[in-house]
């Protein structure tokens, strides 16, 4: 765990770890953060779960969170403050985001890709 | 025979070859400045090619069809991926346009034979070769070559020809007239809607090309210059996915958000995807990278399939491991990867194949059709199949026309859960869960269809809610559509469009570089316009009606059986579809109109 600005990310906590109401009790709010294609490629790692000291937060304020704790997705995956443009953030399956925001909320899975789907 | 000299200015030769295979005998036309202003080269002259030659009066795999291999005027240019061509026909699987394309030297070669086209007719005696070089044409016999794989074939011709040729090769599915067989030329197929079978029926096994003939560059120092840039465009972000990864990056990403097909169409993701994934893959197996001929992005990956203890190599792509995996519910990495090497070698369609197999399964299932060894999950029915169909032998003769015509065949309902559009099979985008891409697959021109139209990326854009397409995307699958029409003439790879901030301007500039004409972004979108009008009036002259613009009716009826928020009913896909017709500028049924211009 550590703070940045106000965030605290309980971060790589294994998902039973993350579940586990003793250890996450006091934070308000766990999402967890599914990477595929290039981000995984960059990050290593398949899922984690994220934990913010909210109630809800924006969806790209999630992804600044990732990038500051993982320096290769602020390289690869970002520009600037926003996730490039060949890369894309979907909520829960449903909705996609790049350029705008939404609202992340307890208990939401924020799925990180690369933009371009043909085959 | 001798062929006329040629003119060999801005990007073109400006003559096609036709040539008649049953008498040999090889006519030189010309090609006008308007015509080729407003159909490019590739899919759009093919397609202008075809409707000139009234090819659609004629069963495809009949002597009197035509069969055209366009190249552009980007080909032999310094420009990254450029190196393709277009195979256009009407297919024996749908009876509509087709047009598929490929990346090869083939393309340069046959270039520089001096033609930017080469229509074929007719129907030569025996199996053959046909020879085409800058200055006369033979036909030589092939039965040495019957039977072959094509990557047999074109190695047995590499040993026979001067190393200077190259070849385009049907394998056995082609000669046997398999309805999706493919046509290959150095490991890579034009590979959907049958154009291996109608050079089959022409008797035809190879096309060898070799020639000197180039074309120079209206302003070759900025041709040069741009070539360089985009180059180093094509080795960024846009297009690292494709690098690392593949196109079977998709799997998951696609089997995560429910949109993977998977047992024929009736779900949308599969237990077992994560072992069909690149990373699995890269995990258990050899690989190494290819890139088709001037090519900079190199997405070709290919791993090692040792079958029965000896060495061998499947290329992998997205479609390959959904149409031979998921949709038949194999999940096991080595048969999905050996089946997807058999299809090389039989030379046929992965997704027709994977397709009309998994109908076949379900069709077991419903104990409609009495092959009991035909069971979804069964990797070796599945490799069972293959051989039959690459065969043509017993089921292999049924399954051999596709999931349409099996579906006619059995009757029984049964056409309602066939997975295909106007008899073409689908790809791996699940329509309901896509529904933009839904409309592109129910009006697609050669049937349902990725290539042609983009419709997903709409799909998997903000803003969208791509279980619920309202009408307005319409006008965004018209978009896709557009751009893929000129990259699809131009020549270029589709794996290049994410490099583009401006994408029509910037193959404005391109093409006015090599041709030095004077065109703008706009003048692409109405040329874009009028090469999908062209492929519309090939299809109603072939007897299109508007009833073919749809989907399977199962799709329009039934939500995913595991994801009840994805279901698509007929009146909102009409709906989609009226809006697409009207954006075309045709009329609400999808007829052109009296004013609409063609290539």
């Amino acid at each position: 765990m550590f703070n940045m600005k106000g965030i605290y990310i309980f971060s790589c906590l294994p998902d039973h770890l993350a579940s586990n109401p003793a250890i996450s009790w006091q934070f308000s709010m766990k999402i967890k953060i599914e990477y595929f294609g290039i981000p995984r490629q960059r990050i290593g790692i398949a899922s984690e779960i994220y934990e913010f000291e909210k109630d809800e937060m924006g969806i790209q304020e999630v992804i600044r969170a990732v990038a500051q704790k993982h320096p290769a997705f602020e390289k690869h995956c970002m520009d600037g403050n926003t996730i490039n443009r060949h890369m894309t953030v979907n909520l829960n399956g449903n909705q996609f985001f790049q350029s705008e925001d939404g609202t992340a909320r307890d208990g939401d899975a924020l799925l990180i890709l690369s933009m371009d789907a043909g085959g | 025979m001798l062929v006329g000299k040629v003119s060999k200015t801005n990007g073109y030769h400006h003559q096609y070859l036709e040539i008649n295979v049953s008498t040999g005998e090889c006519i030189p036309h010309p090609l006008g400045t308007t015509t080729l202003k407003r159909s490019i080269g590739g899919s759009g002259l093919g397609t202008h090619l075809l409707l000139e030659h009234e090819s659609w009066k004629h069963d495809p795999l009949s002597a009197e069809s035509s069969i055209v291999f366009a190249f552009s005027p980007l080909v032999g240019s310094p420009l990254t991926t450029s190196a393709k061509f277009a195979v256009v026909s009407r297919s024996p699987l749908t009876g509509r346009i087709n047009d598929s394309l490929a990346s090869s030297q083939f393309a340069i070669a046959g270039k520089r034979t001096g033609n930017d086209a080469l229509l074929i007719k007719g129907r030569a005696d025996s199996l053959s070769i046909l020879v085409v070089n800058e200055d006369n044409i033979e036909i030589q016999p092939a039965a040495h070559l019957a039977g072959l794989s094509a990557e047999q074939a074109e190695a047995q011709l590499r040993d026979q020809f001067p190393k200077d040729y190259s070849f385009a090769v049907i394998g056995p599915a082609g000669e046997k007239l398999v309805h999706f067989a493919t046509i290959s030329h150095s490991g890579r197929h034009a590979g959907r809607g049958g154009s291996g079978a109608v050079l089959g029926s022409k008797n035809i096994k190879a096309i060898a090309v070799r020639g000197s003939q180039r074309t120079d560059w209206h302003n070759t120092e900025q041709l040069v210059d741009l070539a360089r840039d985009l180059s180093q465009r094509s080795f960024g972000p846009a297009t690292e996915k494709y690098r690392e990864l593949g196109t079977a990056a998709n799997v998951l990403v696609f089997n995560r958000l429910n949109c993977l097909p998977t047992r024929n169409f009736q779900k949308g993701s599969f237990n077992n995807a994560a072992e069909l994934s690149p990373e699995s893959l890269n995990l258990a197996r050899e690989k190494v990278r290819e890139s088709c001929a001037a090519c900079t992005i190199g997405c070709t990956h290919v791993y090692s399939v040792p079958v029965d203890g000896k060495p061998s190599r499947a290329r992998i792509e997205y479609e390959n491991l959904f149409a031979l995996g998921p949709l038949c519910e194999v999940g096991d990495q080595q048969i999905v990867l050996q089946a997807s090497q058999l299809c090389d070698y039989y030379g046929i369609d992965t997704i027709s194949t994977g397709g009309t197999i998994a109908f076949a399964m379900e069709c077991v299932e419903q104990k409609i059709l009495n092959e009991p060894w035909l069971r979804f999950g069964d990797g070796q029915a599945l490799i069972e199949a293959i051989h039959l169909i690459g065969q043509n032998e017993g089921l292999g003769k049924r399954l051999a026309q596709g999931s349409r015509a099996l579906a006619k065949d059995l009757g029984q309902g049964t056409l309602a859960f066939a997975p295909q559009v106007k008899g073409l099979e689908l790809p791996g985008y699940e329509p309901r869960a896509l529904q933009t891409m839904a409309l592109g697959f129910a009006v697609g021109s050669r049937g349902a269809d990725h290539n042609r139209s983009g419709a997903y990326e709409v799909d998997f854009s903000e803003n969208i809610d791509r279980r619920n397409a309202e009408v307005s995307q319409a006008r965004l699958a018209v978009e896709t559509e557009n751009k893929a029409a000129i990259m699809d003439s131009l020549i270029l790879c589709k794996f290049l469009r994410g490099v583009f901030d401006d994408y029509f301007a910037e193959c404005a500039v391109m093409l006015n570089l090599i041709t030095g004409w004077n065109i703008q972004a706009q003048d692409l979108v109405q040329t874009a316009q009028e090469i999908i009008n062209a492929k519309k009036q090939f299809n109603i002259l072939s007897g299109w009606t508007p009833t073919e613009d749809t989907l399977p009716e199962r799709m329009l009826t039934s939500a995913l059986d595991d994801d009840q928020d994805a279901k698509l009913n007929r009146q909102t896909l009409e709906s989609l579809i009226k809006a697409y017709n009207l954006e075309r500028g045709w009329d609400a049924s999808g007829f052109l109109l009296t004013n609409s211009t063609i290539t």
